[in-house]
């Protein structure tokens, strides 16, 4: 015991010159002190970026568009960090707000932009925008999110649309001409029922595949924007209980229980598994079946079907201003840069990300003809309410969706009774 | 009196069931983490892949720097583990043998700590490793640099102090009889000679169960790894952040996740087993101290 004490105190000895020596040496590799002189004379400028998402690839990209960034700046340097979706984001900015050490530049999602705005983490780029020569180029669906109280926060660098994604294998195999997936609500009823394959009362195969739960219920407001209904007016005000949304309560209803397959969705998505011929998805979330040899040529995606307006569900992350920011300029420039045609093009090429400029579209089909319905999804999309009570909407409406689904309430008893309980937060959390 | 038979076979089948529900998720997971991301999206369970893909493994471990976030977890882990005991161990026993002015409105702040969730700390705590002056480019006034983030010392200081710890080994020697001390100040000891010459060697026990509390919190700690390193670097990143990393927008690589996992499990499995003689060897030294 005495020798394993001995040797303990020893290691603590040894350890601990080791961290004193790694805590306060130079932090080079990840920053430069912000006073510091570049070769020209001039002050170094350093400024921060932490990013939502974690994965390799983007990663990757985002480091090289820095160092790009850096070469044509001499004198600026940017420390880049990210925080994996999820949590972990709204933990590291609120830590860093808090501190009074909020990054110069943050990519995050539509969702941050309304309460982060009212805490004043986000800076207007209204006016910088608007002498930027290429503004009129972004999509005005895309800068639409990254608009709040007629000011600009955030422009877009990345979408996710949900799209409509079918097999046209299926297709056949139910006397469906593969080539014309439906475009109407009518007609996606129709083909479901077509295409829904069961064994006795079983369904093996979903003819339209839609989830029974999830943390974020987009796909029933794919189905509100798609019969012209909006969950909030001009004024901010939630517009929960209107006819648009019971439409589309009653249609699902009508056929979804005989052609689906039951899954939340934390699980398997049935269409990625092979076990729906249509659905609602995420363009992301389509990759892997799309990468997957055994469904080479038999998965075809289209415009989500709608009743009165052409419009989906389109989520976006864009790059904002931090409050505490004294670069503005730097940051702009550096926001120019991501959002240039060039850069916009890399992400379509190098991450499959749909293009934000009006003028990419074009060279974004011609990456990939199934691009053009991505493109179409992007400019026709809408995101989740950009106002303050959105996270409140975001579990209200999933509570009332799966009301409805599992037949729990009527739709008209679950919109009002939604509408009621949004109502009394907004005004608790006013309080 | 010997058990009956039918009593052994019941408490060998109640065992046998708790160790099938604690092992069968891992059991999954071994499994996940040798399946395609197309038998990952199957509806059916599979618990036996036909055609085993070690081949996750390489991958799972080529996505980004492994051994050295393993290194930077063992060296956090080990660093802050050893350090905490040190200061755990001492602080419990000034707290219990030493008679000073304020001792106990000391020892009541330090039960007040052990209230106070983390969280609430956190902000406070980031603002303290950030302004740290002289260290990353920081002035005397702490201004100007990074401070301690992003470096070993910015994880380890919060954590190499701690009031449960202090509190165990407080109420552990508050139990030793004064004549150990005596002893010891006959043959000599001053009071810091008493603590490593005679108690810390009786400390086995409680050095043991606080070793295994502290190594499995450090390892598996998250929050405070996230808001105080920088993903541009691999330098400090530890293996629960880059876990993180397996997932983008749409998806989540189960077959790499769950093979990355078992590697960081398997990382603190083979040590706890390498180091298992030395904590039962504790923990009876402890045991028989009188």
């Amino acid at each position: 015991m005495k020798k394993f004490v001995s040797m303990g105190l020893v290691l603590v000895l040894l350890l601990s010159c080791g961290a004193a020596v790694t805590g306060c040496q130079k932090e080079n590799e990840v920053s430069a002190p912000a006073n510091g002189e570049s070769t020209s004379g001039e002050k170094d400028k350093t400024l921060t970026l932490v990013r939502l998402g974690n994965d390799q690839g983007e990663g990757e990209y985002w480091k090289a568009l820095i160092t790009k960034f850096e070469d044509a700046n001499p004198g600026v340097k940017i420390q880049y960090d990210e925080a994996a979706i999820g949590d972990a984001m709204d933990t590291k900015l609120n830590t860093m707000f808090s501190s009074g050490m909020g990054p110069d530049l943050i990519g995050n999602g539509i969702l941050s932009v309304p309460n982060r705005v009212e805490m004043g983490h986000y800076q207007p780029i209204t006016d910088y925008f608007n002498a930027w020569d290429e503004k009129d180029d972004i999509m005005p669906s895309v800068l639409a999110n990254g608009t709040y109280k007629d000011e600009i926060y955030g422009i877009a660098y990345s979408t996710t649309p949900f799209i409509f994604a079918y097999r046209k294998d299926l297709f056949e195999k139910a006397g469906l001409d593969p080539e014309a997936p439906p475009k109407t609500w009518d007609e996606l009823k129709e083909y479901a029922y077509k295409l829904t394959e069961k064994e006795g009362d079983t369904i093996t195969t979903a003819g339209f595949a839609f989830p029974m739960s999830s943390g974020n219920f987009v796909e029933y407001d794919v189905f509100v924007f798609g019969n012209g209904g909006m969950f909030y007016d001009s004024d901010g005000n939630p517009t929960l209980d209107t006819p648009e949304k019971a439409e589309a309560f009653t249609f699902l209803k009508s056929f979804i229980d005989d052609v689906n397959i039951p899954y939340n969705s934390n699980e398997t998505h049935p269409f990625i598994s092979g076990n729906a011929a249509m659905t609602l998805i995420n363009n992301v979330a389509l990759a892997p079946i799309l990468a997957d040899e055994q469904y080479e040529g038999k998965v075809g995606i289209a415009f989500p079907p709608y009743n009165t307006a052409k419009k989906t569900f389109c989520g976006c992350n864009m790059l904002f201003v931090g409050r505490d920011c004294k670069e503005k300029e730097t940051a702009f420039d550096f926001i120019k840069m991501a959002l240039s045609k060039e850069e916009v093009m890399k992400r379509a090429e190098d991450l499959a990300i749909p293009v934000t400029r009006t003028s990419c579209v074009q060279d974004f089909i011609t990456l990939d003809p199934m691009n053009a319905v991505r493109a179409e999804c992007v400019e026709n999309g809408i995101g989740m309410p950009r106002t303050t009570w959105a996270p409140m909407f975001q579990k209200v409406r999933n509570d009332m969706v799966q009301k409805v689904l599992y037949s729990k309430e009527s739709p008209e008893e679950a919109l009002a009774n939604a509408a009621k309980q949004l109502d009394e937060e907004i005004a608790a959390a006013a309080k | 009196m010997k058990p009956s038979i039918g009593l052994r076979a019941l408490s060998t089948a109640v065992l046998l069931f708790f160790v099938f529900v604690t092992g069968f998720p891992f059991l999954i997971m071994v499994s996940v983490s040798l399946q395609s991301m197309s038998q990952v999206y199957s509806r059916e369970l599979i618990l036996f892949p036909s055609n085993p893909q070690f081949i996750n493994y390489k991958t799972a471990m080529s996505n980004g720097n492994w051994a050295r976030y393993l290194w930077n977890s063992l060296y956090v882990t080990g660093m802050a583990t050893i350090l905490s005991l040190f200061i755990n161990a001492l602080t419990g026993y000034t707290f219990a043998r030493m008679r000073f002015k304020g001792r106990r409105f000391l020892f009541f702040l330090l039960l007040i700590g052990m209230m106070i969730p983390p969280q609430v700390t956190m902000v406070p705590l980031f603002s303290m490793m950030r302004h740290f002056p002289l260290a990353g480019g920081n002035t005397i006034f702490g201004q100007g640099g990074t401070g301690l983030v992003n470096t070993y010392t910015g994880l380890i200081l919060p954590y190499i102090a701690g009031s449960f710890g202090v509190f165990l080994c407080r109420q552990f020697y508050v139990s030793f009889p004064r004549e150990l001390d005596e002893a010891a100040t006959i043959d000599g000891c001053s009071r810091f000679g008493t603590f490593v010459r005679v108690y810390l060697p009786l400390s086995g026990s409680i050095l043991a169960s606080l070793t295994i509390l502290k190594v499995t919190g450090m390892w598996n700690e998250y929050t405070w790894p996230l808001i105080m390193t920088v993903a541009s670097s691999d330098r400090v990143k530890t293996v629960q952040i880059a876990l993180t990393s397996f997932r983008n927008e749409g998806e989540i690589f189960w077959n790499q996740l769950m093979a990355a996992t078992l590697v960081v499990t398997a990382v603190v499995g083979v040590i706890f087993l390498c180091l298992q003689k030395y904590f039962v060897a504790g923990i009876m030294a402890g045991g028989v101290k009188e």
